[in-house]
């Protein structure tokens, strides 16, 4: 019995623990801090009510991010109740012009991501933001494994014509050999 | 530059650490012969970097009260008070990545998916040198490099082990000298400890970082290495075995 108290109580500060991770998501996913931060805050919340369904704690971070990605769906179903929603055409409110007293690169970076068509956005910021294999991901957004990898290498392949100039290697002459910071 | 091959799916299981223990390989040998190859998956590394690092410091989320539509109104200040209690009364989280005490160095870096190329020029006798590489800021990943370097410096020390640990990307910030980092102190104390253990920071996304204007503050005796994939494919030269975490 004090054994699961202690496991319950070890999963929920982990689902605690991971609401920045969730929040960076989120508005990796929707481009807006406030949504973001809500729907973070509502996966949070269905994540601590549920704890005691999670039988596998190896399992936490997929099965909350299933959670916040469920959360997003049915916020973009809210938004748009009498149109299918088609993911390859999502459009973002933000634009470059609302974030520009933020860093170019960053900017650019964000800015090609939100044109990313929207399974192809969810895809490669689980993958790369959060480290999820393949195979949680494609758990986690509920499609094959084939279809992450072909949107991750897609999604892949836009930002690299996107970010070319960014893309450039640093002047091999501040490269060329190694050096100690500090 | 061939840009089919950036598409070719097991350059991304690379850098994803989707391969297993003998396609990494393959690809590594490829790599160990074929500057090409290393510089396409230097590229798909450059643009993972860019995605983390887009993020690596969001926008605020701004304050609750300024919040007015959405979920935003579900919140209440008895949610609040239990994710708070909860924190409060939880347990401190051990580590969940558990070494092997019983196993032998050898069987313990086979089952973590060592990768050694043959160069011809190992001698028999020659102390392991170990690889580690960490590419995402993963919290467990973290706690997991950590806990594998000490388990083998522990382990290997009368055989004159050395491990290095490689961080890009999002891994980054586990070489970050954060004071309020408990990695942080961890590996100051881990080298101080350990005179055979070196931490090494991907030159790439330290640029793509300051061209991002995201300063990093490295612990102090960090090398920055020009890229992580050319600093694997020197370790595999000169005769390191590669752990990917």
């Amino acid at each position: 019995m004090f054994d699961l108290i202690s496991l319950s109580g070890q999963i929920k500060k982990r689902i605690a623990e991971e609401r920045p991770r969730l929040y960076r998501m989120a508005y990796a996913w929707c481009c807006d801090p406030s949504l973001a931060d809500d729907l973070a805050q509502e996966a949070i919340s269905k994540g601590l009510q549920k704890a005691g369904q999670l039988r596998e704690a190896e399992r936490l971070q997929s099965w909350l991010y299933a959670i916040l990605h469920n959360c997003w769906r049915s916020h973009l179903r809210r938004q748009r109740p009498d149109q299918p929603l088609n993911e390859e055409a999502f459009p973002c409110d933000d634009t470059p012009e609302t974030i520009n007293q933020r860093q170019q690169v960053v900017d650019r970076v964000r800015a090609a991501i939100k044109t990313l068509p929207l399974g192809q956005r969810e895809v490669i910021t689980l993958v790369d933001l959060n480290g999820f294999a393949y195979a949680e991901v494609a758990r986690i957004l509920d499609i094959p494994i084939g279809t992450v990898m072909s949107r991750l290498s897609r999604a892949r392949q836009a930002l690299l014509v996107a970010l070319a100039d960014v893309q450039q290697q640093p002047e091999t002459s501040t490269r060329a050999s190694l050096r100690r910071v500090k | 530059m061939n840009a089919g091959f950036r598409d070719d799916p097991r350059l991304h299981a690379y850098i994803d650490n989707e391969l297993d223990v003998d396609d990494r390989a393959e690809l590594l040998e490829a790599m160990y012969e074929d500057a090409n190859l290393r510089n396409q998956v230097c590229e798909l590394r450059r643009v993972k970097d860019l995605v983390q690092q887009a993020y690596f410091v969001p926008p605020p989320a701004p304050q609750a009260s300024a919040s007015g539509r959405g979920f935003g109104q579900r919140r209440s200040l008895a949610a609040c008070c239990t994710v708070l209690a909860l924190m409060l009364l939880s347990f401190a989280g051990g580590w969940l990545v558990h070494s092997r005490e019983d196993a032998s160095l050898t069987d313990h870096l086979a089952a973590l998916g060592a990768i050694q190329i043959d160069t011809g020029d190992a001698l028999p006798g020659e102390p392991p040198r170990v690889l580690l590489h960490v590419a995402t800021d993963n919290p467990l990943k973290f706690a997991g490099t950590l806990q594998q370097a000490s388990y083998l410096l522990n382990k290997g020390g009368n055989q004159g082990i050395e491990v290095e640990v490689v961080a890009n990307a999002g891994g980054l910030k586990l070489l970050e000298a954060n004071d309020n980092s408990n990695y942080a102190a961890r590996i100051r104390a881990m080298m101080r400890k350990y005179p055979n253990l070196h931490f090494v920071a991907c030159g790439i996304t330290m640029h793509n970082l300051e061209a991002a204007g995201v300063p990093v503050d490295l612990i102090r005796h960090v090398r920055v290495a020009p890229s992580a994939v050319e600093e694997v494919v020197r370790r595999l030269r000169q005769g390191w075995m590669y752990v990917n975490i």
